[in-house]
């Protein structure tokens, strides 16, 4: 979390146990203590907490959930962003009081003609001993043999992320991942020639699936909460494009007798094992 | 964007023809599909473009009052294939050049910048080679018609000299009257791809349905040009279309008559096997038309008027 504005440096945020804003041991000082304060007083600002009301910016205040909670904040007597002013003085500490909204501050922050900076937060989970995300897929397909074209009827990716954060999200994740798995099994090669320069360095040529290629995406979750992960997630970023190749590899397998043993299986490549095994 | 000195937009063929005939560096321009890739590849920079775009006589189809059926080259790809007259008469056409790149594509290219344009994979140009179509020159001379079975030269080249705009593609009555077709565009995508082969066969039988009087077999991609294969056309008039080895016979024949050749898309014996495997399923298919009585008669003068 990195915030310095002089806007907020006139919110004048207060720690009121200090040994959670400085590294044991070292000695304060003034400049520092600005920074920090500012740091944490943006969050501060819409703590919806204080006054009851779930606005959109709850979660970026339960993301600094915590922090949020360590300070008071000195009072603005006009409550806009505009027209904040320093009242640098400790006795008008009001803890708790919202000043403005994060959307208001924000806008100040980033449309303000000489001060504008971007409000910026990082919160990292590191995770080290949560339970591994699973997945599978199931592939039904056809093969043309003397053409060497593969058909894909119907597929379906099953995962397990633990509780979903975002459901709609995480389906679209699982489609885009088997999008990728289809053109990784089937399409999708760079071709070099021998002086190492790409052949096919164009969308033409390096053939990522169409809509007209793809079949509907069926996606199922199995919800297994995670305690040690972040909310009882788990991972869903690779795991939709990992069991996509080998499911239709798989399937061809099973479909021809035929087991391939490199990606991508592209028609000439299928056309030449086929032929190798006497099938056409 | 684009390196262009002039450009130049004809009202008419003759001022197209004069324009070209003066600027020696001007190429033409219709749909712009090809010729803009390759100007921003930085291929032919600093030239100009006659554009033929604005020259309404250009476009759509019509019929000649001998029921020579009329294409405008300038006819995108999408007017095309909606035609009523292709639609009724040429249906493989449409058929064939709907499997060009993507809709936005077909509502820009043109066939005639497919075909001018000297590409062996262009999506028309097989079935254009079995329709026997006439290509109409228009240069400072006057006009010539060439066949465009005789139009290719080779890779990217026609007979077309610089100054000449294609006027017209005439297909003639005994080229289509009575002939089902097929097209058949093989690549490693069902859209936006380049043909790795192209397959058009068309038949005729006879009145009683049983018999081929006449089979036209035209390929792109199995050779430097578009190409027909004339003697397999040869062996197969006459057969039995219940003959099952017909499809045995066209699909070994047509081997005799290719000469793919090996790249970084597709290996030259990949290639052979599409050719046969293609041309066993195109016919089947044109057949299974004829059967089902799609055969077109003879357009009549003036009908896409009415």
């Amino acid at each position: 979390m990195i915030w310095q504005n002089n806007i907020c440096e006139k919110i004048h945020t207060q720690p009121k146990t200090k040994t959670c804003v400085r590294p044991e041991g070292t000695q304060e000082k003034p400049a520092e203590q600005n920074a920090r304060k500012l740091a944490f007083g943006g969050a501060y600002i819409d703590n919806s907490q204080n006054d009851g009301s779930a606005g959109e910016s709850v979660k970026y205040s339960a993301w600094l959930d915590g922090a949020v909670k360590e300070y008071d904040i000195h009072d603005l007597p006009n409550g806009e962003a505009a027209i904040l002013r320093d009242t640098g003085v400790e006795k008008d500490i009001i803890p708790g009081k919202v000043l403005l909204s994060m959307k208001d501050l924000a806008m100040n922050a980033f449309y303000s003609l000489d001060r504008s900076e971007h409000i910026t937060a990082e919160v990292t989970n590191h995770c080290k001993e949560n339970t591994f995300a699973s997945g599978c897929c199931f592939v039904d397909l056809e093969v043309d043999m003397p053409l060497g074209k593969v058909k894909i009827n119907n597929i379906i990716n099953v995962h397990d992320s633990g509780t979903l954060l975002n459901p709609k999200l995480a389906e679209a994740q699982v489609h885009g991942g088997m999008s990728m798995g289809i053109g990784y099994a089937l399409t999708e090669e760079l071709l070099y020639n021998e002086k190492g320069r790409p052949l096919n360095a164009n969308l033409l040529d390096f053939k990522i699936p169409t809509a007209m290629d793809c079949p509907d995406y069926h996606v199922e979750f199995l919800e297994m909460d995670d305690p040690m992960g972040p909310y009882g997630n788990k991972a869903l970023g690779e795991p939709p494009a990992i069991p996509v190749a080998p499911a239709i590899r798989n399937a061809i397998l099973h479909a021809t007798g035929v087991s391939m043993k490199e990606i991508p299986m592209t028609q000439q490549k299928l056309v030449a094992a086929f032929k190798e095994a006497g099938l056409i | 964007m684009f390196d262009i000195e002039h450009y130049f937009e004809a009202k008419s063929v003759e001022e197209a023809v004069r324009l070209l005939s003066e600027h020696e560096d001007a190429e033409i321009i219709c749909g712009g599909t090809d010729v803009l890739v390759k100007l921003r590849d930085g291929k032919g920079a600093g030239g100009s473009l006659v554009s033929i775009h604005e020259i309404p006589s250009l476009r759509g189809v019509r019929v000649l009052p001998d029921a020579t059926l009329e294409i405008g080259p300038a006819t995108c790809f999408t007017d095309l294939t909606n035609h009523p007259l292709i639609q009724k008469y040429l249906p493989y056409l449409g058929e064939a050049v709907d499997t060009v790149g993507g809709p936005q594509v077909r509502n820009q290219g043109t066939i005639g910048g497919n075909i001018c344009n000297g590409a062996t994979s262009a999506d028309s140009a097989a079935t254009m080679q079995t329709l026997n179509a006439v290509v109409v020159l228009v240069g400072p001379g006057g006009v010539r018609r060439v066949p465009v079975t005789e139009f290719y030269t080779g890779p990217g080249r026609t007979v077309r000299q610089h100054d000449e705009v294609c006027r017209a593609f005439e297909i003639k009555p005994e080229d289509y009257v009575g002939f089902t077709g097929c097209y058949m565009k093989y690549g490693k995508r069902a859209a936006m791809e380049i043909a790795t082969l192209g397959c058009c066969v068309r038949v005729r039988l006879d009145d009683a349905c049983s018999r081929i009087e006449e089979t036209r077999i035209g390929y792109g991609v199995a050779a430097p040009t578009p190409i027909r294969c004339r003697n397999t056309e040869a062996a197969l008039a006459g057969k039995s279309v219940e003959d099952e080895s017909i499809y045995e016979l066209i699909g070994t024949s047509v081997l005799d008559e290719v000469n793919p050749r090996s790249s970084w898309r597709a290996s030259r014996e990949f290639r052979l096997q599409l050719i046969s495997e293609l041309a066993k399923r195109a016919l089947k298919e044109a057949i299974r038309r004829s059967l089902n009585h799609e055969a077109p008669g003879a357009a009549v003068p003036g009908e896409e008027r009415r």
